[in-house]
């Protein structure tokens, strides 16, 4: 299982949830962007990208159609810090796997991340 | 079962542009060229073509502007960006402003005709013939449902007087029958055309999670406007809400759905605040739900109020006169991957295999079967060396199963399955796989068929 990270590296909640998933042998990848993303799942198959809906580079939905047409397979949850109805509506248009807003705790969003790649027990 | 597709090449420097010319021509493909961009619009304003290769920096014109100008003249055209002044910031502009990919020169010619064969393949897919399926607009892209026989021409005129009414409907069939096309459909053919369509799969999240996507949540003192989780049924308020898999649901979250629909509000987790939601309901099962509510995991209450309007999709065996139909129009779809041979011919055991194999996976097993076979066949004929080992195997073993005795349906699925299971060491998510069904159905059937594993998934 590998999975692709797409946040600001400075963010507290970025640092946290890729030791989270280091933690729990998932193969990951922290880029700053959706066009780096792009890049990468253009050279591999990530299983899972959390995308930070609010990175910069390219519209949210707009990446997430761009990140769905290079593998039609990759789940995608989408995360924020600052959530509005208009991003919401935007992103869950585009049917993502599990949006998540960060006020509702880490552990959510780890529990995403587990269903998202089947796994039944991870280790906190 | 051959197009000719049209590619544009619009660039100042004429090596390139006579190079890129030669190059797609001898892979099969139709191609005009134009050294400046207003001769390139002109020639997209004249004819249809479905890629246009297109310089960043043009006399007279940027490439920016050129994408812009040909999504007004020829929108069904996918722009491809070749630039030599390469940097992401300009891919991302370019794709920003419509562009589907983009190219840096110098390129490789195999670059050039990956990207073509990549577009081609993500097009819309090739209509059937009139007369076999039901087309429709979809938030303005075309979609098809196939079947020409007697049971989809009845389905076809149901969806039609069911889409323009308010009532909520129960699709109900296997696994890769095309439930939520059916949905899709509904959505498009009803006055919510225009507002917005979600779908959930109710199987993929624990019950506090789903709960959560369905109707928002606010938490303790995080509560405010930018902490505050909407939730996927009031983002739907004046469209439609698809439940792909209801059956999954727990009663816990059944009950709130109904009350939903009844009662038209919601209330986020966490707040005490109902919310008003119109929003037209169309689920979909792949189980007997009727069985369901009789074993108390289903809420008879909710069933009736799903099941308004009932539509029964049938598995692909039981229509076999749509499987020819079926078979030439993947095949038509995944020939754009093979321009230089595209199969134009089903061997007649071929034909006749897919015929009688009885698809446990359905319309998507087909169509995985059929694309697997135009990677591999290296022939214009689709020959039973292309097709998958399983099916192969099939094949041979309804020969003996013919001379020897008569199984029932149900036998050779049981056996097809088990064989399947042998094969990949009893791993539910490979032979699932293989099965193009998903893991709930496999083992619903190795429940029903008596079948025993013991390995991993």
């Amino acid at each position: 299982m590998n999975c692709l990270i797409v946040a600001n590296p400075q963010k507290s909640i970025t640092r946290e949830l890729e030791g989270f998933l280091r933690t729990n042998a998932i193969a990951t990848l922290l880029v700053e962007d959706p066009v780096q993303a792009i890049e990468q799942v253009q050279r591999q198959h990530f299983d899972l990208i959390v995308l930070d809906a609010r990175a910069h580079g390219l519209k949210i939905d707009q990446a997430i159609r761009l990140l769905k047409g290079c593998d039609p397979s990759v789940r995608i949850i989408v995360r924020t810090d600052e959530n509005t109805r208009n991003l919401e509506g935007r992103v869950r248009r585009e049917q993502v796997f599990y949006y998540h807003v960060d006020s509702l705790g880490m552990h959510d969003l780890q529990l995403a991340i587990t269903a998202a790649l089947g796994i039944e027990t991870l280790k906190h | 079962m051959t197009n000719e597709v049209k590619i544009l090449i619009v660039d100042d420097e004429e090596l390139l542009r006579e190079g890129c010319r030669r190059l797609l021509e001898m892979s099969g493909y139709t191609v005009r060229t134009a050294g400046e961009a207003d001769s390139g619009l002109r020639l997209a304003a004249a004819d249809a073509f479905e890629i246009a290769f297109v310089d960043f920096r043009m006399p007279g014109m940027s490439g920016i502007d050129f994408i812009r100008r040909m999504q007004e003249i020829s929108p069904a055209t996918d722009v491809v960006m070749m630039t030599g002044y390469a940097s992401i910031e300009m891919a991302v502009e370019a794709m920003k402003n419509g562009a589907r990919d983009y190219v840096a020169k110098p390129f490789e010619a195999e670059q050039i005709l990956e990207i073509v064969r990549k577009l081609l393949q993500n097009r819309q897919t090739p209509t059937a013939p009139a007369g076999a399926g039901f087309s429709f607009d979809f938030n303005g892209r075309p979609l098809q449902i196939i079947g020409g026989g007697g049971r989809m021409q009845e389905l076809f005129a149901l969806i039609r007087k069911v889409a323009p009414t308010e009532s909520t409907v129960l699709v109900q069939g296997e696994s890769g029958t095309g439930k939520e096309l059916v949905a899709k459909a509904i959505h498009a053919l009803s006055p919510r055309k225009d507002k917005a369509f979600f779908a959930m799969d109710c199987g993929s999240l624990v019950e506090s999670l789903f709960e959560s996507e369905l109707f928002g949540h606010v938490k303790g003192s995080f509560t405010g406007a930018t902490a505050t989780k909407h939730g996927a049924f009031e983002l739907a308020h004046g469209g439609t809400f698809f439940f792909d898999e209801i059956g999954n649901i727990s009663l816990n979250v059944q009950a709130k759905i109904l009350r939903a629909i009844q009662e038209r509000e919601i209330r986020r987790i966490g707040s005490a605040q109902t919310i008003p939601v119109d929003v037209r309901v169309i689920a979909a099962t792949n189980i007997d739900l009727n069985a369901a509510v009789n074993t108390g995991q289903f809420r008879e209450d909710l069933f009736y109020r799903l099941s308004v309007i009932p539509i029964h999709l049938p598995p692909l065996r039981e229509r076999p006169e749509d499987i020819d139909t079926l078979v030439d129009h993947f095949i038509q779809k995944h020939n754009k991957r093979r321009r230089q041979n595209p199969i134009d011919k089903v061997a007649g055991p071929v034909r006749d295999l897919l015929l009688h194999y009885p698809w446990p996976g359905n319309i998507r097993e087909l169509e995985n079967t059929i694309e697997r076979a135009a990677v591999i066949e290296e022939s214009t004929e689709l020959t039973l060396q292309s097709l998958p080992p399983h099916l192969q195997l099939y094949g041979e073993k309804a020969g003996e199963a013919a001379a020897s005795e008569l199984l029932s349906l149900a036998e050779v699925e049981k056996e097809h399955i088990r064989k399947i299971m042998q094969n990949e060491e009893n791993n539910i998510s490979r032979t699932a796989r293989i099965l193009g069904i998903d893991r709930k159905t496999l083992y619903d059937k190795i429940r029903r068929y008596g079948l025993s594993y013991s390995g991993s998934s």
